[in-house]
């Protein structure tokens, strides 16, 4: 069986099902049941938790993030690396998300730049372009300067990659 | 007289007296050090600071120039540096709420910070490490090198 765990419903996890059933026959996998819909990534370590009785040699485990940042309430540095233990020792296949958040899939969706509706198109020709050639885009020491004046204009305080998603 | 710390390759490199080597590769702004006690982390935090209170400017080998380590003695003076790598040994026991949200926001300084918990300093988890030691050669090992972490 194929397990997908995901954070609550609003962190693409409609998308991830979507994605899975197209690759995957009905009854082969299965989505991780939410607990009780709370929100945040410090769901994916409890439904982990709850699976591991389940779990059996041969199974494979896909954990979707959100976010990747280790925050105050959540650390996926610890997540992925007692999880990878636990899936070592049961035989179990274990992926994970390589992206830094969500938003970034649909950054580097090759035509983003064409069916976006924005006057920042310059930056987001960018970011499209650095993602999909792995090239960070966000190093706040050398930061391009089209990426600076978008995040001075958003104005957050803490600046973040998820900025260019809305 | 060689700088310890290179801002332009972020990187930690000197070497003491008792022949210990320390070569540490740093990854982005914030580097957090994690793992069991006794791996050396107070050590090279010492040696820093003597290497920065050496004051016989002839016969000292090395600079602790652009760098600052925290203790709860000097943890008032953290946001009065710039453009330095700032080493905070044992920070959840230093680092009070304000000062992680302004490690957080702060982005004319670099950081390498050990620590055993989770503190809300946000980075990736590529840049969480650990000090090993091998034949007398410290060094920090990165277990993720995920490019879409970055």
């Amino acid at each position: 069986m194929f397990y997908i765990v995901t954070e609550d419903k609003n962190s693409a996890r409609d998308f991830w099902e979507a994605a899975v059933s197209v690759h995957r026959s009905p009854g082969t996998y299965m989505m991780v049941p939410l607990i009780h819909n709370e929100g945040g990534n410090t769901t994916l370590l409890r439904q982990v938790q709850n699976l591991s009785d389940t779990l059996m040699s041969g199974d494979e485990l896909l954990i979707v993030f959100d976010y990747v940042k280790i925050t105050k309430d959540f650390n996926p540095y610890d997540l992925v690396a007692n999880t990878e233990s636990l899936c070592a020792k049961l035989g179990v296949k274990f992926y994970y998300t390589k992206y830094y958040c969500f938003e970034e899939v649909l950054l580097s969706y090759e035509y983003i730049s064409d069916i976006s509706n924005t006057r920042h198109r310059d930056v987001l020709e960018y970011v499209n372009n650095c993602i999909n050639a792995n090239i960070e885009y966000f190093d706040t020491m050398n930061m391009d300067k089209r990426v600076k004046g978008f995040i001075a204009e958003v104005g957050h305080h803490i600046p973040n990659k998820e900025h260019f998603c809305k | 007289m060689k700088k310890v710390y290179d801002w332009e390759t972020n990187r930690i490199e000197f070497d003491d007296k008792d022949g210990n080597i320390y070569n540490l590769q740093l990854r982005g702004n914030v580097n957090i050090v994690v793992g069991d006690s006794a791996s050396g982390k107070t050590l090279l935090c010492n040696k820093i600071m003597n290497i920065a209170r050496d004051k016989n400017i002839v016969a000292r080998k090395y600079s602790a120039d652009g760098m600052f380590v925290v203790n709860e003695d000097n943890v008032d003076k953290l946001k009065e540096n710039n453009h330095t790598l700032i080493l905070i040994d044992r920070a959840e026991q230093i680092l009070d709420d304000d000062l992680v949200d302004y490690i957080n926001r702060d982005i004319s300084n670099r950081y390498l910070i050990f620590t055993r918990k989770s503190l809300g300093i946000e980075i990736t988890p590529n840049h969480v490490a650990e000090m090993r030691e091998h034949d007398r050669e410290f060094r920090l090992e990165y277990r993720y090198n995920v490019g879409g972490w970055c």
